[in-house]
């Protein structure tokens, strides 16, 4: 099991915005976080990720808690996070050179991943740029780029497909393929749903901080009673359900 | 749109306000009262040992009023969103404007009239002026001002965008001819012509004819904000001021140096110092000017102890990077312990402080080369340096990283 979370409690400050939140991410397999805005799913992911810490409940990466091996911990994950997050003092290089240094990679394989990653989203002629300056898109491949230039196990990508061109997005959906292929575990969040439901093994709705819904889309149709539904049409008949309640 | 003006000169006043009281602590308030009564004395001395007909003296008054035109800018109160909420808004933004406009005028002319005052008894002392002169020469000086904010205007407006530079040329050289026809011809044909300059100013500038062109205009009260954070910054923490990032290519050699190979922090904090105009302006700025008073200062004892007060002083400029980056949450996930970043900022610390030191020392030496001077300093900088990597240095970090 790569990702297993277990009766997790959390939140920002006093008030728990997470009730009991329990899901869990195998090797090979891309699991898609979908809720309203609110339900909670960049909060587990900060949970994740390791910059909350839990109330109560558990976070484990392959046998690994964050607070018995943080580092051993931190070495497994890359994040994508939802709004581009770069180093105004650095350029598009160095923000490769040191997520090398950070996660300890051999720097002429690393580069060899990263050299096709940048060709693939065009930014190979910009290594000495500051991505600071570049638009959203651009800095969204540049989070993509370092993220999948590691050889994590588990990838957390928030929201990927904001700002990105439509030939990006296919190319991030082709890059995610290949990890899961060579076993990484993935979990992503997303509004997309047309895109969730063709590329995600499964699902976990969120909502007001709990687990609405958790399972395959045969499975989810099945739950909402809706056997020849889209995921969109299960999800917004899910959330009405929710809000009325 | 009036409201929205009022509303905002009433915030604005306020965080004014914040920050002026900061300013004016009681420290700063004293020195003050002594730079201001030291400034007043020397002045008062110099006048009488003037005589009457100086090359000089006229040339002086013409670039004192050309740079005193340029004191005050015009104040929009603008702000980053604006171009979107007030987009449907755009022909309501002129009265906006006229409000921007006038408040400005107001605090322009209360400058302009306290630096006319000040040039006033320089003036008396080499000129033979009558009454009228003087009158005139404070109303050229406020119909100036009048000008240069109404070219302001023009500025930060569609019809004038591309000719910019211009404008901003003319806001040099209009009181710079005033001030010459007003002091080397005389200040009655300087009033006739500021009038008329600035009939012809208020036709083509005048407020009905223009329309806001938002980038400019944001940009111009961004920059003008951003000057006044940043004399503020200059005795509290502004939290808007953050520092400009420049590449300086020239420093690619020094930061392979600062930087440790395979250590990520190491990495973060050699360009963060040296490419973050913030930090590295105020170490480059106080070590030039420790350079120049260890250069200059003739007693030992003295000299050695502002060599070692100058390096405390920059040393101590270094720490807030220690969480420079916290904001970035990918500082977070770095699976790198702890104590590596510790120990890869101290080493960062180490180094750029006996650089500073070395700088310091070698300007000691004088016109005189005075190795007893630079052998003094030497020894007093390595115990320094020692002793705040060792003891201040290792305390204030622990401190720090306990916060973050």
């Amino acid at each position: 099991m790569a990702l297993e979370i277990k009766n997790l409690v959390g939140g920002y400050s006093q008030l728990p915005v997470l009730k009991d939140v329990s899901l869990d991410v195998q090797p090979g397999e891309l699991v898609g976080l979908i809720g309203l805005n609110g339900a909670g799913k960049s909060t587990t992911i900060n949970h994740v990720i390791g910059i909350l810490r839990p109330f109560s409940g558990k976070i484990m990466l392959n046998g690994i808690s964050i607070q018995d091996e943080p580092e051993k911990y931190k070495q497994q994950i890359a994040y994508v996070p939802e709004t581009p997050i770069l180093y105004d003092e650095l350029t598009l290089k160095e923000h490769l050179e040191l997520t090398m240094d950070a996660y300890g990679l051999d720097h002429d394989q690393a580069w060899q991943r990263a050299h096709r990653l940048l060709k693939l989203f065009r930014l190979d002629n910009k290594l000495d740029w500051f991505p600071a300056n570049f638009s959203k898109g651009m800095k969204q491949k540049v989070m993509i780029c370092c993220a999948f230039m590691t050889d994590a196990k588990l990838l957390i990508v928030d929201e990927p497909f904001y700002g990105l061109d439509p030939l990006a997005v296919h190319d991030l959906l082709g890059l995610i393929e290949k990890k899961k292929e060579a076993g990484v575990a993935v979990l992503m969040s997303t509004h997309v749903l047309d895109t969730a439901q063709r590329y995600c093994d499964r699902f976990v709705l969120l909502a007001d901080g709990k687990v609405r819904a958790r399972g395959t889309l045969d499975e989810l149709r099945k739950l909402a009673d809706r056997p020849d539904e889209s995921l969109d049409e299960i999800y917004l008949h899910l959330a009405r359900d929710g809000q009325n309640e | 749109m009036s409201n929205l003006f009022n509303k905002r000169r009433q915030r604005h006043f306020m965080m004014l306000l914040k920050y002026w009281r900061l300013v004016f602590n009681d420290h700063f308030v004293i020195a003050l009262f002594f730079l201001f009564g030291a400034l007043a004395y020397g002045y008062a001395q110099w006048l009488p040992q003037l005589g009457p007909h100086l090359w000089w003296s006229r040339w002086l008054l013409v670039a004192w009023f050309t740079v005193l035109a340029q004191v005050g800018r015009l104040a929009t109160l603008v702000e980053r969103p604006d171009p979107v909420f007030l987009l449907p808004m755009v022909g309501h933004m002129q009265r906006y404007l006229r409000q921007a406009g006038r408040y400005s005028l107001a605090l322009g002319e209360l400058m302009t009239l306290a630096g006319a005052f000040v040039a006033l008894p320089f003036a008396l002392t080499t000129e033979r002026l009558t009454m009228v002169d003087v009158v005139s020469i404070f109303l050229v000086a406020m119909l100036a001002k009048d000008s240069w904010l109404r070219l302001a205007q023009g500025m930060i407006s569609q019809q004038w965008g591309q000719r910019r530079q211009w404008l901003h040329l003319a806001q040099w050289l209009l009181p710079l001819v005033v001030a010459m026809v007003t002091w080397l011809v005389n200040p009655l044909w300087g009033l006739v012509l500021v009038i008329a300059i600035g009939a012809n100013v208020d036709y083509f500038f005048s407020p009905t004819k223009l329309t806001i062109d938002w980038r400019a205009a944001v940009k111009m009260e961004d920059d003008r904000m951003y000057s006044v954070y940043r004399f503020f910054n200059l005795f509290t923490d502004v939290p808007k001021v953050q520092g400009n990032v420049k590449r300086r290519p020239w420093a690619n050699g020094l930061i392979r140096r600062l930087t440790v190979p395979g250590h990520p922090w190491s990495y973060l904090y050699a360009r963060g110092l040296l490419r973050n105009t913030d930090i590295s302006g105020i170490v480059i700025r106080l070590t030039l000017l420790a350079m120049v008073v260890a250069f200059v200062v003739p007693i030992t004892w003295l000299n050695s102890a502002l060599v070692v007060l100058f390096i405390y002083l920059i040393a101590s400029q270094l720490m807030p990077l220690f969480d420079q980056f916290d904001g970035n949450v990918f500082t977070h996930l770095y699976p790198v312990p702890f104590a590596q970043r510790r120990a890869d900022f101290s080493r960062l610390l180490v180094r750029v402080t006996a650089l500073v030191a070395a700088l310091i020392i070698l300007a000691s030496l004088g016109m005189t080369l005075n190795w007893r001077q630079f052998g003094v300093n030497l020894v007093l900088a390595v115990i320094e340096v020692v002793l705040l990597t060792r003891l201040y240095f290792r305390a204030r970090i622990k401190k720090l990283s306990e916060e973050s």
